[in-house]
Order: structure tokens, then sequence, then C-alpha cells
């Protein structure tokens, strides 16, 4: 219902009403005039057809040529818009049909009153032919035509209503928008609404000079109305400021006065009543409810001072001006709380120019007297003192000395003042403590200090120095403080203990290579008892070479004895033959004698199967052949020997030989054993020789120390021996068998009291390193004396006369060959880690 | 009969119609356009002398049995309704005789002593 009541709904109803106007008349007009002028058309054309086949109908029968007519007849049939063509003959008054096209009825054509038809005709006349051509149109076809001619003009038209309807209709709303958005402005300014939007417009019209003009309008109510509120809140504001400034500045007030504990007082004279600050009741400790006599506040004054109190108070003239004064109160008889306070105080006199008022205030100054005691007692202490003190301006002029650096310095204060410290600087004093000082000062920190000073009469004194910047209350420094502490005495105990310390020195070192000396000569003994100790399992590894060789040379005697006696007794040949044999195959001296048994019983039965001889024979001869390790295999060899002169002596001769042979292979053995001890002994003690850095085959060395070792660790130890062949370091051959031996010497004798003992030798490379890890199922060594047992004459087995330089000449290997030994000892386990350096020909 | 004695001056000549004898009402069936193709399929084209030729009256009599007049009316009337050809209409019989030649189908009358009368076109009149 509100568009229909709207501006734009009028202007678009009257837009469309005109436009609907048009088009209703324009399309009942445009049919009509349609039809006519097409009826009209068409009878011209059909009068034009009659005539054209009438015309023909006469040239047909003048040239006796019908095609013609039949081209005529065909042309006007095809366009097949006449209902009917037909020709009509008139003789004498009669009317006859000749032919039509196509076929209707003859009253159809003559009477020509159908009203659906439109007749057209045309005359004819050819000699005896007279007559006419009759041509008939249906007005059905025609009004089809019109319809087909105005339906697109109709539906044209429809599409031009639609679109003008939503033209018109956005058309009006455009015109009518701005109207009615003004309107609606107009009515909110009217109720006061001054906030709501004016939306722009781009009319230039007086539409949009109106809506500028309102537009204006609002923005200067707008204004106007924001001034307004401004100017109000502004002066809320201002009122509220103020207001709260006075609460604040009254509470800060207060807490000024309590702060500062300052109260203000009044006294009515002729009432003889006073009332206070709030601190005020609590300074003089009474309540704060009424007013009180002037009794109440004299009371609380000392003895001595209360008379003048009273007669100032009650004096019935007094002076108007302002009176100042410090009073003590004391709240107990015993004085024993007290309290300061500072009154000030004015007389006002009435319109009379009679006192009426005592105005004034009281403050607590009890803490400003407690720090002027306390200021003054310090102030005495700092004049008193034994220290020197020196106070100076932030230029360090002195300002002030106290007693003692006035006595020690013999300057006196007004020479003093004005000066710098510097007076009391000389040749001696270390120029490095002053740049300190001064560096220290300008970057405003404490300094603390030695120096050597000199007073006015030349004394030296040194002092310890503690100098302090005063600063004030914006952090500026304004001078500084020096306490000065008298060190001379100390410097000189310092000195002398320091002289002392040199003598000592000098005598430490004397001692210390006196001490080198003997611990090198110890290392030698240490040397000399591990070969001693050595030497029981040397002569060990020497007795059984060399009573192995005995006992072959003896053994070979006879052997060669037995060979000698038996040549004789057979041929040349067979001698050649049996040392063939001989030479061949070897004896086995130990054979066990159940296999030697058995080996024969089998032999005796291949013998009594190959020869025909008596058993005693055939059993020596077995027993001969097992004893020359010829078995049952070798029956070629068994026939030739059984073929020799006589095969007992042959064998026998076999068996000296290979006896011999066997002999003189294990005295050889044993000589070279013997030697190989005694090579490695050499080794070991060859102090003479001079170490040379070589490459050592770790393996090869740590067995020649093992071999040394031989006769204690084959006793009862279990050894195991695991290290990487072509394992090699570099460093020197003999420092290395003294790092060995003594290892598993100490291993052994922490091992000593054990039954059963374990030792482990691991040689592997890790990393890059060469590790040897020395393993011993000894006591544990406690964790305290882990870092003690390589230090020299340390030992845990005095009792089994231990040196103590075993473990340490172990160090001094290691360090030699830029080597790190760490042990690790566990119940059971004591490992020693050395980790060498890998060798750089076997670094990858 | 006199129409048949009549005949006698007249030979029917016809060019590739598929036939060699023909009775006068046959001819005349012909003559009247009841017929729009032969036997063969060929189209039927009649040939008739024009008004100027003096045998007009005469075959139109027999032919038609009417007047020269009432034979154009009769072809007026056929050709208007687009019933059958209209005949074509010669001078001399020898335009007919060699139009009759050239054109297969075609099927005409001449005079006998029209000169020049190919005797392979003549069809035989059966009383």
């Amino acid at each position: 219902m509100r568009f229909f009541n709207s501006i734009s709904f009028r202007i678009w109803l009257i837009f469309m009403l005109i436009l609907m106007s048009v088009l209703v008349f324009f399309m009942i007009y445009y049919p009509i005039k349609q039809k006519a002028l097409l009826t009209e058309f068409k009878k011209n054309e059909l009068k034009e057809t009659a005539q054209s086949v009438g015309t023909t109908v006469m040239l047909s029968l003048k040239n006796d040529d019908y095609d013609g007519l039949k081209l005529a007849i065909s042309n006007a049939s095809e366009k097949k818009d006449f209902e009917f063509i037909a020709v009509i003959l008139e003789e004498q008054t009669e009317k006859t049909i000749l032919a039509s096209f196509p076929d209707v009825s003859a009253e159809k054509i003559l009477n020509q009153d159908d009203k659906n038809l439109i007749y057209e005709s045309a005359p004819f006349e050819y000699e005896d032919f007279k007559g006419e051509i009759v041509i008939a149109f249906s007005k059905v076809k025609i009004n089809n035509t019109i319809k087909a001619l105005t339906q697109p003009i109709y539906i044209t038209t429809f599409i031009i209503l639609i679109v003008s309807i939503i033209l018109f209709y956005f058309l009006a709303n455009g015109i009518s928008k701005p109207l009615t958005m003004l309107i609606k402005v107009t009515n909110k300014l009217r109720e006061d609404n001054f906030e709501s939007p004016i939306n722009n417009i781009q009319s230039q019209s007086e539409i949009g000079q109106l809506h500028n003009s309102i537009a204006t309008l609002q923005s200067n109510l707008i204004e106007s109305r924001k001034k307004n509120r401004q100017l109000t809140e502004g002066l809320e504001y201002e009122v509220m400021i103020r207001t709260s400034e006075l609460k604040s500045t009254a509470e800060k007030l207060l807490d000024a006065q309590n702060s500062a504990r300052i109260g203000n007082f009044e006294y009515n004279i002729s009432q003889n009543t006073w009332v206070a600050s709030p601190i005020v009741y609590e300074m003089l400790q009474i309540p704060e409810e009424k007013a009180y006599p002037i009794e109440t506040f004299i009371g609380l004054l000392q003895e001595e001072e209360k008379q003048s109190a009273f007669d100032f108070f009650y004096a019935k003239e007094k002076q108007t001006k302002n009176y100042e004064n410090d009073l003590k109160l004391v709240f107990d008889a015993n004085q024993s709380h007290a309290l300061w306070v500072h009154f000030i105080y004015t007389v006002e006199n009435n319109e009379n120019g009679v006192p009426e008022w005592i105005r004034g205030t009281i403050q607590d100054i009890s803490f400003r007297k407690r720090m002027e005691e306390e200021l003054e007692e310090l102030s005495l202490v700092a004049k008193k003192t034994s220290n020197y003190v020196i106070i100076t301006d932030k230029e360090k002029r002195i300002k002030w000395a106290n007693e003692s650096l006035l006595k020690i310095s013999g300057y006196t204060l007004d020479t003093l003042r004005g000066k710098t410290p510097k007076v009391f600087q000389f040749e001696k004093t270390d120029p490095e403590t002053i740049v300190y000082i001064n560096k220290k000062l300008d970057a405003g920190e404490e300094v603390k200090t030695e120096i050597l000073n000199k007073g006015k009469k030349g004394n030296e004194y040194w002092i310890e120095l503690n100098i302090v910047p005063l600063k004030n209350e914006k952090d500026e420094i304004y001078g500084y403080m020096a306490v000065e502490t008298d060190i001379t005495n100390i410097k000189q105990s310092e000195e002398n203990i320091r002289k002392l310390n040199e003598d000592l020195e000098i005598r430490v070192l004397e001692n210390t290579k006196k001490n080198l000396e003997l611990s090198g000569m110890i290392v030698e003994q240490e040397k000399l008892a591990t070969i001693g100790e050595l030497a029981a399992g040397v002569a060990h590894d020497l007795n059984t070479p060399l009573s192995s060789t005995k006992v072959g040379a003896e053994s070979l005697q006879m052997a060669l004895d037995e060979i000698m006696r038996i040549m004789p007794l057979i041929s040349i040949e067979e001698q050649a033959k049996a040392f063939d044999i001989a030479s061949k195959i070897k004896a086995n001296l130990a054979i066990s004698g159940l296999k030697k048994k058995r080996e024969e019983a089998i032999m005796l039965e291949y013998l009594k199967e190959k020869v025909n001889s008596n058993e005693e024979t055939l059993n020596i001869i077995a027993y001969k052949l097992t004893e020359c390790r010829i078995g049952t295999e070798t029956e070629i060899l068994i026939q030739q020997i059984l073929n020799t002169t006589n095969p007992i002596l042959f064998l026998e001769l076999i068996y000296n030989l290979q006896l011999k042979n066997a002999l003189l292979e294990s005295i050889l053995i044993s000589t070279e054993n013997a030697a190989a001890v005694v090579k490695n002994i050499r080794s070991f003690i060859n102090k003479g020789a001079i170490p040379e850095r070589t490459t050592i085959l770790l393996e090869d060395n740590i067995r020649v120390v093992l071999n040394i070792f031989q006769h204690e660790l084959k006793k009862d130890v279990q050894l195991d021996v695991n290290i990487e062949p072509q394992l090699c370091v570099i460093g020197f051959d003999i420092k290395l068998f003294q790092l060995w031996s003594n290892l598993i010497k100490n291993a052994l004798d922490a091992m000593d009291d054990q039954e059963e003992k374990k030792i482990s030798i691991h040689g592997y490379t890790l990393n890059g390193i060469v590790r040897v890890e020395f393993s011993n199922n000894g006591p544990q060594i406690p964790a305290e004396n882990l870092q003690k047992i390589f230090r020299k004459f340390y030992s845990t087995k005095r009792a089994k006369s231990g040196t103590g330089l075993g473990l340490s000449i172990v160090k001094n290997v290691v360090e030699s060959h830029n080597a790190k030994i760490e042990v690790h000892s566990i119940p059971d386990k004591t490992t020693f880690i050395i980790s060498f350096p890998l060798p750089t020909s076997l670094r990858k | 009969m006199a129409q048949t004695k009549n005949m006698n001056d007249f030979v029917v000549l016809g060019n590739g119609i598929g036939i060699k004898s023909s009775s006068v009402k046959h001819l005349q069936s012909i003559f009247r356009g009841k017929y729009s193709s032969w036997s063969n399929k060929q189209g039927v084209i009649i040939v008739l002398p024009s008004k100027k030729n003096e045998s007009c009256a005469a075959i139109t009599s027999i032919l038609y049995e009417s007047s020269i007049t009432a034979m154009q009316k009769f072809w007026l009337s056929q050709v208007f309704q687009g019933r059958s050809n209209a005949p074509v209409f010669l001078d001399t019989d020898e335009e007919i005789i060699l139009y009759i030649q050239k054109n297969s189908g075609a099927i005409g009358v001449v005079k006998k002593t029209a000169p020049n009368i190919p005797e392979t076109l003549i069809i035989n009149i059966i009383n």
C-alpha cells in the first residue's frame, strides 16, 4: 500500500496511462488500415490477372497456340491466391461458363454473391468469342494475412510496453527518490533528529539544489549541536577536574601534613579552647573529639618551659607578631617517651584590636633532632677516629680532613684546604694506581685500593684507601669522601714475608734439584731391582734349553756309538739306503707306548701274511719297523728292507740315524731358546744405548717383556694377550719395555695374595688412536688414590719394599710418547688404558 | 459411312506410337485428348491442320464431329482446366509430315494427296 501512495507510483501511473493510450490506439487503427490497403491491393492484382488471362485467351484463339494460355493458368495457379478463375462466354444474351479452374459451381461463378469472396473480371473478344474472365479471392486469406502482419507488431508493442513499465518505474523512482529522501530528512530535522545521514544525489536541478541546502543546513545544525555538547562536556569536565584537584589538593595537604608530621591549630583566647589538624592530636596522643583547653598542651611541656608558656597564653596583652620555638613534649615522668615539635604561631586581633586568636603550626621534628644528634656523634667519630678522613669538593679540592690525617701528614687543615690529594703523592707513588683512582672516580664509582703517600716531613706511609663519591638527591656528585687506613705495618710485614719466600724458594729449588738427582738414582735402583727380580726367571728360562742340550748331547753320543757299531756289519749300498730312508722319515720320540703297541701288532699281522719266517724274528722286525715310523702303507719300502742282508741290523741303523737327526734338531732349538732369553734381557738392560725413535710393532715389543716375565707368568697367571697384528706406534722400544714391565710387575704385586690371577693385554685401534688395555684382577684401587698412584714415591706396598716409582716411570714413558694413560678400577678388575697417537703412515 | 468415306481422303501418320492400324472411333478418342501417352510410354503429340489449311474443316468434322469454332472451344476448355496438352496446329501438310517425322509420339492427319508421305508412318484405318 505504501508503494501505491508513493510519489514514484503517481509519476509512473501518469506515464503509463499516456503510453497505453497511444499503444491501444495504434493496435486498433493499424489492422483496419492494413486490411483496407491489402484489399485494394488484392483487387488490383486480381484485375490485372483477369486481364492478363483474357488477353492470353484471345491470343490462343488467334494463333491456334494454347501453350501461352497453359502457361498463364499455370502461373496463376502456382500463386494459389485466388479462389477460382473462370472463362464466361456470352452467346447472344446468355452467359455460359466455358471453363473454370478449379471446378466450382456455375451459380457461384455467375451470381458472384459469396460475401466471403472478392470478385474481379476482365472482358475479352475475338471473332466469334466474346466473354469475360472472372477471378475470385477469399477475404479470409486477407484477414489471415493481416493477422500475420500484425502479430509481430502486437508482440513488439507488448515488449515495448513491458520495457516501458520497467523503465518508467526506474525513471519515476529516480525522480521521486531525492524528493522522498528530502521529505524524510526534513521530517527528521523537524523532529530534532540531526544525525540522520543525507545521501548524495547527482541531480543538478532544483531538487539537487534543495538537497544541498538541506544537507548544509543539517551539517550546520549538527556542528552547532556538537559544539554545544562539547562546550557542556568541557564545562562539566572542567568542573570535575577542578573538584578532583581540590579534593586531591586537600588529600595531598593532609598527606603532606602526615608525611611531614605537621598540622595547624587555632586557639581562641577568650574561650580558652583550641582545635587542630588530626595529625596534631595524633602527635599529642589525645583523642580527636573536641576542643581542648590550653592546659592540655602546656601540661605536656617540660617543667622549665611550662611557666613561660602559662605567662604567654594567660597574658591579657599580647603583641601581634610571629613566634617560633622548638619544644620538647614529654608523655611520662621518666621522659622515656618524648617528642620534639617545632612551634610557629601568630597572634591575631579582632576588629577592636584585642587579641582574639593564636593560629599556627606544630611539626614533629623528633627525627630531625635524632639525625642532628647522630650527625654530631658521627662528626665526632670522623674527627677522633684513628683512620684518616678527607672530604673534597667535586674538583677533588680538600675541604676538610680529620685530626688523624693532619697528624700523619704533618699539614694543618688550613694548609690543606683548596689543595688536591696530589700533595701526598711523590715519586714512589705508583702512577698506575693514580690513573686507576682517577678513572674510577670519573666513572662515578667507589674506589678501593692501596697507595703509598708521603707526609710533609718526608715520612712515607701506606694507606688502604676507600673513596666514596658524595651525591645529592639528583644523583649528582658534589664531592668525595676518602677514608684511609694506615697499613704501613702490614706492608712492612708483607715485604718481610716476600723476602722470606724468596729465600725459601731458593732453598726449595736446591732441595728439589737434590731430590731429582736422588729420584734418578732411585729410578735406576728400581730398574736394577726389577732386573734382580727377573734374574730368577731368566735363570729358569736358560736352564731349560741348557738341560735339553745336555740330555740331547748325551743321547746323541749313544746314537752315534750305535751307528758306528752297525755300519761295519752291512754293505756300503745298504748304508747309503739307510741314510736315504732316515733323511726322509723322521723319528717321533714323543709317541705314546699304547699307540706304538697297536701299530706294532698291525705290522706283525702284515708280516705274517707276507713273510715266511719264525714269529720271533717277525716280532723283532715289526717292532723295529714301528720304531722307525714305517707303516704297512709303505709296502715296497718294507719289501726292500726285508730283502736286505740283515733287516734287523738295517732297521737299527735307520732308527739310530733318525735319532741322531732328531737330537741335533732339539739341541739347536734349545740353543736358540737360550740365545733368545739372553737377547731379551740384554735388550731390557741396555742402558748405554742411545734411545732412537722408531716404528715399533707393539705385539713384538710386548712379547719380549712377556718372555722375560715368562717364569712368573707361567706359574699361576692366566694370560690373555690379544693384539691386532701389525699394530705399531712411533717411540722408543726400550722405554716401552720399561712401560710394559712395570705394568706387569705392578699387576703381579697387586695379585700376589690371590689364588686366581688374570692378566689381559688387548691392543687395537679406535678412532685413529692406538689403545692398549692392560687389565688385572687385583683388588680395587680406592677412588681417592687413583690420582695419586702416578706420583713419585707413592706406594701402597711399602711393606713389600715397593719404591713408589713404578707407575711414575710408566707415566713418564707415556708422556714421552705423546700418549695418555687413564686408570679404571672396580672390584676384581683394574685397567690401565694407554692411548698412543696412530703413526702418520697408518692413517687413512 | 459418310465419315468413313470422307476419311478415305486422308492419311493418318504416326511416328513411334506403337500401332500400325486403328479404327476411326479410336482415332477420334486419340485426337480428343483422351490419352496422354502411348503403350510404349511415349507422350502423345496431336498434330492438326490450322485454320489456314484447307483440310481443317473436313478433318475437324471427321475427328471432332463439330465445327472449327467448337473444336477451338473444346481445346480452350481443356487447356484452361489443365486436362490435356493442346494440339500442334500447322498450316501445311508438308509441315505436318515433317513435324511427325521429327517427333516421336506425334500423330497427325494429312491429305492422301500430300507429297512425300512416308509409308512407314502410315496407320491403317480399320473399318
